[in-house]
């Protein structure tokens, strides 16, 4: 009796260990790297009511989100290069200015892990409105890119990015 | 009736049979016909606002798409697009004057009864695309969601 205890004892500890390490290997990972996704979506977001740190704060989110060097690659406009974290940084302050609002959220997340690389895709649904009297605009794309592990934590290497109805 | 009988119940054939009754039901309308509430007017006259119809999920799992088809298209979330299929990949779609022209020749559309006036240069349909757009061309084709859609993106085709 004694001893049918101690084996199911022991076959949960080990079911929960065997879980507890796949949690860390596969889900945490895949977890991060769906916040990164989501995160990313947040920074192509601007209120109407702005304040003015916000830009700052924006720099500070590029520095955490991409890698040292990105690639964009965009359908519309036809964009595909190779950009530093600075490059970067103006660019994203150059779209922010333009737009009076705009709204960002990232929906049917994929990842996939495979050591310290990562492949994501999602849809980001993008509206908001222009400057100087622009029109309002609402766009869903579809995005891809891949993700690598610097240092304990996942950053963006490579970005792309086309409307679903071309 | 106790509460051990009312969380364990006997498994009679009836309770069994009402519960199969119920995973069935639920497995049919909201895995292969999905009931859907159609907003816009951009397949009017064949399909209309604020009609409900049924998605048929498993349409296009053992047969392809063809030209004419009517698909319902993921888009974002739970929000679908309702689209006429007029093209398939590496055909070329043009509109002039209002006229539908898919590899050089004419489309006769008998489901569009506004033709309107739509311009549009030709464009060729990519791999593994299609391209779709709505039966209501008394729209501005400016206002009117169309073009090129990856295949994936179908999710179904309407029952009826």
């Amino acid at each position: 009796m004694v001893k049918k205890w101690i084996f199911v004892i022991v076959a949960a500890l080990t079911v929960a260990a065997a879980a507890g390490v796949w949690y860390f290997i596969i889900i945490r990972d895949r977890r991060e790297v769906q916040a990164l996704v989501n995160n990313v979506a947040a920074l192509a977001c601007k209120k109407k009511d702005n304040l003015p740190h916000s830009g700052i704060f924006k720099h500070t989110k590029v520095d955490e989100l991409f890698d040292e060097k990105v690639r964009i690659k965009l359908f519309k406009p036809a964009v595909d290069m190779d950009l530093t974290r600075e490059d970067l940084k103006g660019r994203v302050a150059v779209l922010l200015r333009m737009v009076d609002y705009l709204q960002t959220e990232a929906g049917n997340v994929n990842v996939e892990v495979s050591g310290d690389q990562a492949t994501f895709s999602f849809d980001a649904h993008v509206s908001g409105k222009g400057k100087s009297g622009r029109d309002d605009f609402s766009d869903v794309y579809q995005c891809s890119g891949s993700a690598v592990k610097r240092d304990g934590k996942w950053r963006i290497s490579l970005l792309t990015a086309e409307p679903v109805i071309k | 009736m106790g509460l051990k009988h009312f969380l364990c119940p006997e498994l009679k054939r009836s309770l069994v049979l009402r519960i199969l009754f119920i995973a069935v039901i639920s497995v049919v309308f909201f895995g292969i016909f999905r009931p859907c509430l159609i907003v816009g007017s951009s397949m009017e006259p064949s399909y209309h606002d604020r009609s409900v119809m049924l998605n048929f999920t498993l349409r296009y799992m053992c047969s392809p798409v063809k030209r004419g088809d009517v698909v319902i298209v993921s888009y974002f979330g739970k929000e679908y697009l309702l689209k006429r299929v007029v093209a398939l990949a590496g055909d070329t779609v043009e509109f002039r004057s209002g006229k539908l022209l898919v590899n050089g020749e004419t489309i006769e559309e008998k489901y569009v009864k506004h033709p309107g006036d739509w311009t549009i240069p030709e464009v060729t349909v990519g791999e593994g695309c299609c391209y779709v757009l709505g039966d209501n061309r008394g729209q501005s084709h400016l206002e009117h969601k169309h073009g090129q859609i990856s295949m994936d993106r179908i999710s179904g085709g309407p029952l009826w």
